[in-house]
């Protein structure tokens, strides 16, 4: 698990005011062939398939 | 499963693609390739719900005038156990 201090000031983080939300805007990448699956998972896009296991998400 | 359930599941997994990159549209309006995606997902939905309202029964009033009779009626009521 990295640390707070990993973040700081490091790449994407580097010029990101403190005390602001942020986020990513979404490109249209790649979407499940498998429609059904897809169906079953609740999204058809692979980026926000984010499960949650209790304790972070995966993926 | 039989043909009815199946032809109406698919239905429902298209119809939900749909919605999903309607999501997607609505902040992404001008992406062009989500746009044939929802295009492409729309033409197969309408193929789908006709040839259901043909073999079973309309979804929606729209395909319920088959010329000769209409069909609205023939849909099974929800309190008859209609939903699928």
């Amino acid at each position: 698990m990295m640390d707070y201090q990993d973040y700081a000031g490091v790449g994407a983080w580097k010029n990101r005011p403190l005390a602001m939300a942020y986020v990513e805007i979404q490109r249209f990448d790649k979407v499940y062939d498998d429609l059904e699956k897809a169906y079953r998972i609740g999204t058809i896009f692979p980026d926000l398939n984010k499960p949650f296991n209790g304790r972070r998400c995966e993926g | 499963m039989n043909g009815k359930e199946q032809l109406l599941f698919n239905i429902g997994v298209v119809d939900f693609t749909m919605v999903d990159l309607g999501l997607f549209l609505d902040t992404h309006p001008t992406d062009q390739k989500a746009l044939e995606y929802y295009q492409h997902y729309a033409q197969i939905k309408k193929q789908l719900c006709r040839e259901f309202g043909k073999k079973y029964y309309p979804l929606t009033m729209a395909e319920a005038d088959s010329g000769k009779k209409w069909s609205w009626g023939d849909a099974p009521l929800p309190w008859e156990g209609g939903c699928a």
